[in-house]
């Protein structure tokens, strides 16, 4: 049965995938400009100057000349080879610019989550734990908060504080892990505030479930009911908002490392995209569209293990 | 043991030990937004060790609320404003969560109203039952398992070890049942509260369970609390029945007491309503006309339903002479396809040529367990689901094959009244909306008529025109079937399709609806397919009644004759499942006379004396009686 479940949600995120890369493709190659224009005023080549034989022949480099399905095939193979084309603006290939980017967004990104997972979760389990009234208000209303500040406000806002006034850590650059704290905080805010507004709902929801009676008639303390019984029923919901948060991570780097001024994939996406470097954008994107459908496919992988019904399906009789 | 046998034992052992739960003058009282409003009041219950006591009312009379106070666990909102309780010697009144803590499970183990929802979905059955093993506190690591399997196995579950690994979902209702039996015995408790323990199940697993906490509680000398709206449930269980409507007691003792001379008019209407125990013993058969005592119009569809039930392929029109059918469901066989499996079958079959017609102002009561086809074989009757084999004719023209435009017309002429009247109105939308929703979807009337037609529905249905604007939030379970029937009525259908039309509801307001809908049927000339897995419950209502077992038509006839004269084992299962009749018919002890309709009791005089009860209801109680005290003087 899992395995079934299992090839059946590979097999979608391989179409998801594809179908990402060719919307991608749709976009940047058959919208009404002229790629080898637009490779020539990258490279700051007057057009003009250009004779007709010249731009045969640099079409025929990048093969352009070539029919667009033909086109559309090679760069598909290119692509799921691992080949993801040279630069226009930087004329290195793709792949050693993201080789030297990836790592830090990497770091970036991973704690973000991780610091999401932990406010959101700790938020929501203690707003719905606690029985001291004003502390119970104070954290169901704190992730509403959360939500309605803008990140990069909540950035300028942790440098001058942070890193001005107390001089804790600093303000730009990504060198050693002290850089990663505040850009960190400044993307895990929304995110876990979300987190926790589903997550407090949820369980909420399932502490008035008929089991968590059955529970308590046992004689269960009510830590172990909300933890054993409670927050495995409250998941679901919030793991599918997480998947989507999280397929959002590379979105929310772009802006946290144009405010910290880091050497990310964010920035590298925001120069090519000024640039019109058409491969780096390309790259970039399915790279985004990848992470998205991987994170959404482990989340869809984990449901089974906190819910034995998707898998099972209901009986017939 | 005879009954003062019982109680003797009861007091002896009372003299002996403290009683288990001393409950004295217990008030309760929920606030909501201020206002406060009593549960329970003045409510003083000893219950001793070893004793069986059963507490029986309406929802809202407050005996959940009762059950919920001696565990602890009134919900938010609800506090105990007077009296005491003491469990097992000590106060536990306002004792803190960490005493209650070490009650809960250890003393008193509880099993819990609706067995579908009362397990977590996603813990397998062996940590949910070892959680409550290990609060015994002397079960070593290792052996834990083989307790958990143990205890398992005295809860009845077959293959207890592959019980053990199975998540809730792949149990039924009644095994599931027994897994929370298990789990309240688990802690080894004094006390063992069940809370309308099998209400959502059907009636011959209902026994079943009910026979198996029984003897495990006699055996272990646990004492039980059964908390139940079914007088006759009660009746059938307990030493001792205590009577509550709107928080108070109003009446208790032993069964056979209360049974023979009602103090109250309340415990009377409860008798009245507990399908098993009027008519001392007899099921009370509404329409007890019987194949004979109709006249040639009803005989004719009845015998052709028999002839075809053997012959299917029959022809249609054999009655000749006789009136159409408004439904005929002739030999339909559905089957489903199964997700492919390693046991290879690849089809399951739901039906198998099921043939039903249901007579023009008539009721056809399908019963079935679930699991039957009665669902299927509705589904397929609403053309909702296409048969796999057989034709379903409404008044004589086949609409198998209709597709949704060909069959728009004739959803006005039938209707479906749901199970549940908590989840089949829209919360959102107002009572009035509710019910003239067919008519603005089928683009009948115009504002005037359709208010006038409302105030017309809500009277027929004896809700005050008041209820229009109010929403189903406000409304009880019964009120809230009484919308149900009046939006099914809306648009003046021949047909109504009853799907367990009360066994979401208590069995006092399934009375009434009843009650309801036969008056219905005379004033409007309804025809009625009416499914229930409970027999007692057709028999107020159905004229003929067809019996469902595993996807058959196990048996067929007159309401009265199956009831009567019952061919099939199954029926007979299903006639002795039947909560209350044990006791209704105990203090007669072996009398012929009132030895239960199922058992081969003489036809004629049972067909004769429901005919008579049928005729005048009113008469039968005293005269039950008046027989009762009789043979106990």
């Amino acid at each position: 049965m899992y395995a079934r479940y299992v090839s059946g949600r590979v097999l979608q995120a391989v179409l998801v995938l594809w179908a990402a890369y060719t919307v991608t493709f749709i976009v940047l190659y058959l919208l009404p400009s002229d790629p080898v224009q637009l490779l020539l005023a990258a490279g700051n080549v007057d057009v003009t100057q250009v004779s007709p034989d010249q731009l045969a022949s640099l079409k025929h480099q990048y093969g352009l000349d070539q029919p667009v399905y033909v086109q559309y095939f090679t760069q598909l193979f290119n692509f799921v080879t691992g080949n993801f084309g040279e630069s226009i603006s930087k004329n290195v290939p793709v792949t050693q610019l993201l080789g030297q980017r990836l790592p830090s967004t990497l770091a970036l990104g991973a704690s973000a989550v991780a610091l999401a997972i932990v406010l959101g979760v700790g938020t929501a389990s203690l707003a719905v734990f606690a029985r001291v009234k004003w502390l119970k208000v104070a954290l169901s209303r704190l992730p509403s908060i959360g939500v309605s500040l803008p990140p990069f406000f909540v950035g300028l806002l942790l440098i001058q504080v942070f890193a001005f006034q107390l001089r804790w850590f600093p303000a730009t650059g990504d060198k050693g892990p002290q850089s990663l704290v505040l850009p960190s905080i400044m993307m895990a805010i929304p995110t876990a505030a979300l987190l926790a507004q589903v997550l407090t709902r949820s369980l909420e929801d399932a502490l008035d479930e008929p089991y968590v009676v059955t529970a308590r008639a046992k004689g269960l303390s009510r830590s172990v009911i909300q933890w054993k019984h409670a927050f495995r029923n409250a998941a679901l919901p919030a793991l599918t908002l997480l998947g989507l948060l999280l397929g959002a991570t590379l979105t929310e780097a772009v802006v946290a490392e144009t405010v910290f001024t880091r050497n990310g994939i964010g920035e590298l996406a925001q120069e090519s995209v000024l640039a019109q470097d058409i491969p780096v954008v390309q790259a970039i994107v399915v790279m985004a569209a990848a992470l998205f459908v991987v994170v959404n496919l482990v989340i869809d992988l984990i449901y089974p293990l906190l819910d034995p019904r998707i898998v099972h399906g209901q009986r017939v009789t | 043991m005879s009954a003062t046998e019982a109680v003797t034992a009861v007091e002896a052992v009372d003299a002996r030990q403290t009683p288990i739960v001393e409950i004295n003058n217990l008030s309760v009282t929920y606030s909501r937004e201020g206002r406060k409003s009593a549960a329970v009041s003045d409510l003083t219950l000893i219950i001793a060790a070893g004793e069986t006591v059963a507490i029986v009312g309406e929802s809202g009379s407050g005996k959940s609320t009762t059950a919920n106070a001696l565990l602890g666990l009134l919900p938010s909102g609800g506090e105990v404003s007077g009296g005491s309780i003491r469990i097992d010697g000590a106060d536990t009144t306002r004792a803190s969560e960490k005493v209650l803590r070490s009650i809960r499970g250890r003393v008193i183990g509880l099993v819990p109203q609706d067995p579908m929802v009362a397990l977590n979905p996603t813990l397998r059955i062996g940590p949910q039952v070892a959680e409550a093993v290990r609060r015994r506190g002397d079960v070593p690591k290792r052996s834990l398992d083989a307790e958990v399997v143990e205890v398992l196995e005295a809860a009845g579950l077959d293959n207890p070890v592959l019980r053990a690994r199975q998540y809730p979902h792949e149990l039924s209702g009644g095994m599931r049942q027994r897994v929370l039996i298990a789990i309240a015995l688990a802690g080894r408790p004094q006390l063992i509260v069940a809370d309308e323990p099998t209400s959502a199940l059907d009636v011959t697993v209902q026994k079943r369970i009910l026979d198996h906490l029984q003897s495990l509680v006699r055996d272990r000398g646990i004492s039980l609390l059964i908390i139940t709206h079914d007088l006759g449930v009660a009746a059938d269980r307990a030493d001792r029945v205590l009577v509550m409507q709107g928080g108070r007691v109003v009446e208790q003792g032993r069964p056979a007491e209360i049974l023979v001379a009602p103090a109250e008019d309340y415990t009377r209407r409860l008798i009245a309503a507990a399908p098993g125990l009027s008519s001392d013993g007899r099921v009370k058969i509404r329409h007890a006309g019987g194949s004979a005592a109709r006249g040639g119009a009803a005989t004719g569809p009845a015998t052709s339903v028999a002839d075809r039930a053997v012959a299917p392929a029959g022809s249609v029109t054999a009655g000749g002479d006789t009136a159409t059918p408004i439904l005929s469901i002739v030999g339909v066989t559905k089957d489903y396809r199964l997700p492919r499996s390693p046991e290879g079958q690849r089809t399951f079959r739901a039906i198998d040529a099921v043939s039903i017609d249901v007579p023009a102002g008539q009721t056809v009561g399908l019963v079935g367990e679930s699991g039957s086809g009665k669902t299927t074989t509705l589904r397929v009757a609403l053309g909702l689901e296409k048969p796999t084999a057989g034709r379903v004719l409404f008044e004589g023209v086949d609409i198998t094959d209709a597709g949704w435009r060909e069959l728009r017309p004739l959803r006005k002429r039938f209707q479906l009244v749901h199970q549940n009247p908590f989840s089949s109105l829209d919360p959102k939308f107002t009572v009035g909306q509710s019910i003239l929703e067919p008519l603005v979807s089928f683009g009948v009337g115009d504002r005037a008529s359709r208010s006038a037609r409302l105030r017309e529905l809500l009277d027929q249905v004896a809700l005050p025109a008041a209820f229009a604007d109010r929403r189903p939030a406000e409304l009880s379970g019964g009120q809230r079937q009484r919308v149900a029937i009046a939006r099914a009525l809306a648009l003046k259908p021949d047909l109504v399709f009853l799907d367990e039309p009360v066994s979401a509801l208590d069995v006092s307001v399934q009375e009434q609806i009843l009650t309801l809908l036969a008056t219905l049927q005379d004033e409007l000339g309804l025809s009625y397919l009416f499914i229930s897995h409970d027999l007692a419950v057709v028999a107020q209502l159905a004229h003929r009644v067809a019996v469902l077992n595993r996807g058959v038509v196990v048996e067929q006839g007159a309401t009265i004759d199956v009831f009567a004269n019952p061919q099939s084992d199954y029926t007979k299962a299903l006639l002795d499942a039947i909560p209350g009749r044990a006791t209704a018919i105990a203090p007669v002890g072996g009398s012929a006379d009132s030895a239960p309709v199922g058992d081969g009791a003489d036809a004629a005089s049972v067909v004769a004396k429901n005919a008579s009860l049928a005729t005048a209801p009113s008469a039968n109680a005293p005269a039950a009686n008046e027989k009762l005290q009789e043979v106990a003087s």
